[in-house]
């Protein structure tokens, strides 16, 4: 198997605004590609074209070897694409009406028709790993949303997909409940799990990407090493971009 | 200077007691069918089904303009044609006197029931977060696993507060099916009060029954609400 | 159930039954007035710090909702003058129309002041604060600044409520008033009944379309005043 993730010419508009114009992207297995962009570029809904919450209009999606074709796909292949694919949300889009014991077991009941109890010692066991093993009984609304997040990505997790994609996953946080999310974020990506993250977040991507993508205008524009990109960016969209991000005074001189 | 009449209350009290079941028959049956219904129009209008879409929609909107005593009549007198005209057309005869008026009772409140709980659960339905189904998609579930399991307990949940108010308000509605001839309580008081012109006991009497059965209901909807809302507001808890 | 039923002959009664429209525009309105004043009391009532005037707005409002309007109106119409005449009160000089106005107006009056109270408790403490700061009184901050915000929360519970007093005064003809209805069974009794659902579809008919125009005036009206303000529910 040559790659894990292979997206090829996704385009997408949503009305008359091109979004997405012509994406590529081939990602190997355990790789962790960190999307950056300025908002409206196209990255978060490029994550989303991958399991289709948002269906792209032209191009292919193939995970671990299974092609869906954007244009004509029937109902239950982009349920088999989900299947090899998890999503860690930005508003982390935990069931209301289920514990995080629960949340986490509903994907393995439902989907995986596991058994009531075995879902529930593995569920308790990956709660564990991210640290909520107190919190099993409690409802989303109960936990702080770095105790959310954390329950969505075991949610992810458990479900042991091919790729896990992360949208913004610390957009909504307060700013002194990232650093948790994004510990456990760090954890899972040394499991050597496929994962794409979207994200604004640039030592986390420093620290953690095998690769970084950046992305404006619903293209690609520079892709490579995070050293590379992140520190000696040869694209002038995207050292304009780091320094609009480091630095926020700079974005208003330049402006 | 009339006094209150002692004995006819006393007399009265069975009778009334009795007429309590027909009351809340009614308001069951109209409640159990019509929220089916009334879901299922609910969840073809939000899916926007082409044509049975609009044809719910005008018939909520019917059901919702048109006041419930002229619906009741207007069951009481087509069911019967409607139904011995279906009978003879497949070659049947059916004594069409035999069913009882309460069933055409039934029937207009459960029409009734469909269109205004159809209004509630589609209210509900939206105000269900559409991060929820996103959710549901993304481990892999199907649209109706996501509806069945997800979507819809927490649609309830919503709903419930307002499908209580609206159950209060189909027991009251019940008691204009005195008017198409049925023994509910209100009739069985008039009855009870006719001869001796005892009005002011028996509707004093009914009127306590209403209160009492509204108290009782009221009371249960909110012990619901409570038991299912706990994920809704579980942050006071936390 | 002899005869067929002969669904063309609908229209023509609508004319016909339109007769008593007056009537029935009456019995609305005055039902109207009167229950938004009672509301109005009752919800000053049910925001009171006294306890036991708050609890007699509260109890009100629930005895309201418990009890049927057909019971209303038997109590009221039959039970009512009993009771009265027992003290020595002569009430058969009162018309049928007042007795279903009042009893429209208590029925309606305890949806109105939950829809007021409710309008009232969704405008920003701060409002009224703000108002406060600038050195309004009690009632010009509330003439001012807090009942132009809460009018326009209301309106669409307003709405409703109107429409559900109209499909009410449906109920006028159970004591023998000639509104809509009750001229509909004066047509249907005047030709031994033969034609009685034709002639109550063509009631329902003109139910709905008033509710109809109801329902768009209320949506007009809400669109109109709601225009450049900020929504105070939003």
């Amino acid at each position: 198997m040559a790659n894990m993730v292979e997206l090829k010419n996704i385009h997408k508009s949503f009305g008359d605004n091109h979004i997405l114009k012509g994406v590529d992207m081939n990602i190997k297995k355990g790789e962790v590609v960190v999307i950056l962009g300025p908002s409206g570029s196209g990255k978060t809904t490029l994550l989303r074209t991958i399991n289709f919450l948002d269906s792209a209009d032209d191009g292919s999606v193939t995970v671990h070897d299974f092609t869906v074709d954007c244009k004509k796909h029937t109902k239950s292949q982009v349920i088999e694409l989900r299947r090899k694919t998890a999503m860690v949300f930005q508003n982390y889009n935990l069931f209301q009406n289920k514990t995080i014991l629960e949340n986490v077991m509903e994907g393995l009941v439902t989907v995986k028709k596991f058994k009531k109890s075995d879902a529930e010692k593995v569920s308790r066991e990956i709660l564990e790993k991210v640290g909520l093993s107190e919190r099993c009984d409690f409802y989303p609304s109960q936990l702080s949303g770095g105790q959310q997040q954390r329950a969505g990505i075991a949610r992810a997790l458990i479900l042991d997909p091919d790729v896990i994609l992360f949208d913004e996953p610390t957009s909504a946080l307060d700013p002194e409940l990232v650093g948790e999310v994004l510990n456990t974020i760090k954890a899972v990506a040394q499991t050597g799990i496929t994962m794409i993250v979207v994200t604004h977040e640039i030592a986390f991507a420093k620290e953690v990407a095998s690769r970084v993508v950046f992305m404006e205008g619903g293209v690609v524009v520079e892709e490579g090493r995070p050293e590379e990109i992140l520190v000696n960016p040869k694209e002038p969209r995207t050292q304009q971009f780091l320094k609009r991000i480091t630095n926020p005074n700079v974005a208003n001189e330049s402006a | 200077m009339r006094m209150i009449n002692v004995e006819f209350i006393m007399e009265s009290i069975p009778s009334l007691i009795g007429a309590i079941p027909v009351t809340l028959l009614m308001a069951f049956a109209a409640a159990a069918a019509g929220w089916i219904l009334g879901l299922a129009i609910a969840l073809v209008r939000k899916s926007r089904v082409p044509v049975i879409s609009q044809v719910c929609a005008v018939f909520v909107s019917f059901m919702r303009g048109v006041p419930l005593i002229i619906l009741l009549y207007i069951a009481y007198y087509a069911l019967p044609i409607t139904i011995s005209g279906y009978f003879a057309s497949i070659g049947r005869e059916i004594d069409i006197n035999a069913v009882p008026a309460v069933a055409y009772a039934i029937m207009a409140l459960v029409l009734d029931q469909a269109a205004y709980s159809s209004e509630i659960f589609r209210a509900a339905l939206m105000a269900v977060d559409e991060g929820q189904m996103e959710a549901c998609y993304s481990v892999g579930m199907t649209k109706s696993q996501a509806l069945i399991r997800i979507v819809l307990p927490q649609a309830m949940a919503i709903a419930l507060p307002n499908l209580g108010g609206l159950f209060l308000g189909l027991v009251k509605g019940t008691s204009l099916a005195y008017y198409v001839g049925v023994y509910e309580i209100t009739a069985t008081a008039n009855l009870l009060a006719m001869p001796a012109l005892n009005f002011i006991e028996a509707y004093v009497m009914t009127t306590v029954i209403y209160e009492i059965i509204s108290f009782i209901f009221n009371k249960l909807f909110r012990g619901c609400e409570n038991r299912l809302k706990r994920f809704r507001e579980g942050a006071s808890a936390a | 159930m002899g005869h067929t039923y002969d669904f063309a002959s609908v229209p023509g009664y609508i004319p016909k039954i339109m007769k008593a429209f007056p009537v029935t525009m009456e019995i609305l309105l005055l039902s109207l007035l009167f229950g938004l004043l009672i509301g109005a009391v009752v919800t000053v009532g049910s925001l009171s710090k006294r306890k036991a005037v708050n609890a007699l707005a509260k109890g009100y409002i629930s005895f309201m909702r418990g009890i049927p309007t057909l019971q209303l109106i038997f109590l009221l119409y039959l039970g009512l003058p009993q009771v009265m005449q027992g003290i020595g009160v002569d009430m058969s000089g009162v018309s049928k129309v007042a007795y279903i106005i009042a009893c429209l107006s208590l029925s309606t009056s305890a949806n109105m002041a939950e829809m007021m109270r409710a309008s009232y408790l969704a405008i920003d403490k701060g409002q009224r604060e703000a108002a406060y700061s600038v050195g309004m009184k009690g009632f010009t901050a509330f003439r001012r600044i807090i009942f132009p915000q809460a009018f326009g929360v209301a309106i669409p519970s307003l709405g409703n409520n109107i429409i559900m007093l109209f499909k009410e005064t449906s109920l006028a003809f159970t004591v023998g008033v000639i509104d809509i209805l009750g001229k509909a069974r004066a047509i249907s009794a005047a030709s031994y009944g033969t034609n009685k659902l034709e002639v109550y579809i063509a009631t329902g008919l003109i139910f709905w379309v008033i509710c109809f125009i109801l329902e768009n005036l209320s949506r007009a009206f809400e669109r109109a005043y709601t225009k450049g303000r900020k929504k105070a529910a939003s």
